[in-house]
């Protein structure tokens, strides 16, 4: 069900709880954060795999999906921590499971270390401690000659495998991404380029499943080798040969690594299903 | 809440779930709950279903968020028909597939016999051919007497198994109390009434009829005449299970839904 909020600073914040968990047995719940162009109805293919077994919210990020857009297109990760704890204080969830996908998973991590009591377990996709080892700055002088949808299409390769992606797809994704505010979204990205918090990643206490694109082609692979040397609790799977974005290309794979996660490390909170 | 308003005037609620590839154009399945029920008694074989075809459920009329006709008013089975082919109406669905729990799948039957094009197929979940001649008729009085939650406490072994999670046995008497005890007289009432045995050859879609293995026993439910008259019937008996499958095993019956569904695509 979708639904709305206002945040302190006073912006529109658009999320889904999808709630299909037997009612008996309804929290913790999955918190699942988007990356960098995306929106929350981009999981749409994971969430029916997770909602027998937990509650499961999405947030379109400020800026992004039917969020509003910042007035001064500015962007703070300490503003975008603040919107996702706001979210959970309106819905009164003291601490949630979070899936993050790419920009969503920085968000993710960064919660994780400044407000740990809020985050019970972290799941991560082609999600490294910020993109400052990346490629991404190059994008925006593309993004801004070429439009979002044009530089998309023309790098559309390092994002899904092709031979194996359905063309529809290819087609919507292109199509949704390209509702973005450039202007916003060049900012975004121009913060998260600017992040590296590999220093702080060995205070994220909560387990942590780090799923690595094997083809990973936006930033460098090392970063995922910090994660595994760094993060006390973490669990590392790849997705051998596959481009950045693994939960478009391969959804039902990712939220069965995030069920069999959290079915091993949280057994009294994963619901069964009933057959 | 989306709701849409019926030619005779009533507020029905219903709900869509949809987790098909957004660029594809899914099969509708509509999705009928039992006598005392509602939209979310469907919900825990909802997510799975969705991500193939698109879900769309409504409460029947006066159950759920949808308004309860007026005392005076006469409940019929065509009226009950004519909502649903109002909703596809009102949803510019020219024909759907239907899965009925229990009372929803006699009116899924009775829209399959009164609108047979705009039944694509059926599922049957603990649903046979009506209440006529059961002692269901004895109920409504007992109901009345005793009250709702009583009343099906006491004959909860109808329903449940003795090895079912007491929590589900809980939520489904809560579930229960939430219902108009006039109305539901109205409505066990009509479906004692019933019995479309003799119209049961003329239901032409591919058809699934789940039974729970149990139910037979009890001498309420008979899924013979179902089975010997509906032509393009396929029969799955889910052994040791009382009348709420749905409620029991929802992952289950969602499963063999898909299952169907899947070998009519």
């Amino acid at each position: 069900m979708r639904d709305h909020f206002t945040t302190s600073d006073g912006l529109r914040i658009a999320y889904d709880v999808d709630d299909f968990a037997d009612p008996w047995r309804r929290d913790p719940p999955i918190i699942m954060l988007h990356s960098a162009m995306g929106h929350s109805a981009r999981f749409y293919a994971m969430v029916p795999l997770l909602v027998r077994r937990f509650r499961v919210i999405r947030m379109d990020l400020r800026g992004h999906g039917e969020s509003a857009v910042p007035p001064d297109k500015s962007v703070t990760m300490d503003r975008l921590l603040a919107d996702v704890r706001e979210l959970m204080d309106r819905l009164e969830i003291p601490a949630a499971h979070f899936i993050g996908n790419s920009a969503g998973g920085y968000i993710s991590q960064k919660l994780a270390i400044t407000s740990p009591d809020r985050v019970r377990s972290l799941s991560l996709f082609a999600s490294p401690p910020g993109l400052k080892h990346s490629n991404a700055l190059t994008w925006l002088p593309r993004i801004a000659t070429e439009g979002l949808r044009g530089f998309l299409a023309a790098t559309i390769a390092d994002r899904l495998p092709l031979d194996s992606t359905d063309p529809g797809l290819v087609t919507w994704f292109l199509d949704e991404a390209a509702k973005n505010d450039p202007q916003y979204i060049a900012a975004f990205v121009s913060h998260m380029a600017s992040l590296d918090f590999a220093d702080e990643i060995g205070r994220i206490a909560c387990p942590t499943l780090v799923v690595v694109p094997g083809g990973e082609t936006v930033g460098d692979t090392d970063n995922y080798n910090t994660m595994r040397d760094r993060i006390p609790d973490v669990t590392m799977k790849y997705f051998k040969g596959l481009p950045h974005n693994i939960c478009d290309a391969v959804p039902e794979r990712c939220a069965q690594e995030v069920l069999q996660f959290l079915q091993s490390r949280f057994p009294g909170e994963y619901s069964p299903l009933r057959i | 809440m989306t709701t849409f308003r019926t030619s005779d005037g009533l507020t029905i609620n219903y709900r869509v779930d949809d987790f098909t590839d957004p660029w594809a154009s899914p099969e509708t399945l509509v999705m009928l709950h039992s006598a005392m029920g509602r939209i979310e008694r469907f919900d825990p074989m909802v997510p799975s279903l969705a991500r193939h075809v698109r879900v769309v459920r409504m409460d029947l009329r006066g159950h759920g968020a949808s308004a309860i006709p007026p005392p005076e008013e006469k409940l019929t089975m065509p009226r009950l028909v004519a909502d649903v082919g109002e909703l596809l109406d009102h949803l510019a669905l020219p024909a759907a597939h239907f899965l009925g729990n229990s009372a929803g799948g006699y009116v899924c039957q009775n829209l399959a016999l009164a609108h047979p094009q705009r039944v694509k197929s059926l599922c049957l979940f603990g649903s046979g051919t009506g209440l006529k001649g059961t002692d269901a008729a004895n109920w409504v009085e007992k109901i009345g007497d005793e009250g709702l939650r009583p009343f099906f406490e006491r004959t909860i072994a109808y329903r449940f198994a003795k090895d079912t999670d007491p929590s589900v046995v809980a939520w489904f008497l809560d579930e229960i109390a939430r219902n108009s005890v006039p109305y539901l007289a109205k409505f066990v009432g009509l479906m004692t009434s019933l019995d479309w045995t003799d119209q049961l050859h003329r239901i032409g879609c591919p058809t699934l009829l789940v039974i729970p293995g149990d139910d037979m026993a009890s001498k309420v439910r008979n899924y013979t005449p179902s089975l010997r008259r509906i032509p393009n019937i396929t029969a799955v008996t889910y052994d040791g299970h009382r009348h709420n499958i749905c409620d029991t095993v929802p992952d289950r019956c969602a499963a063999d839904a898909l299952a169907f569904l899947t070998t009519l695509a």
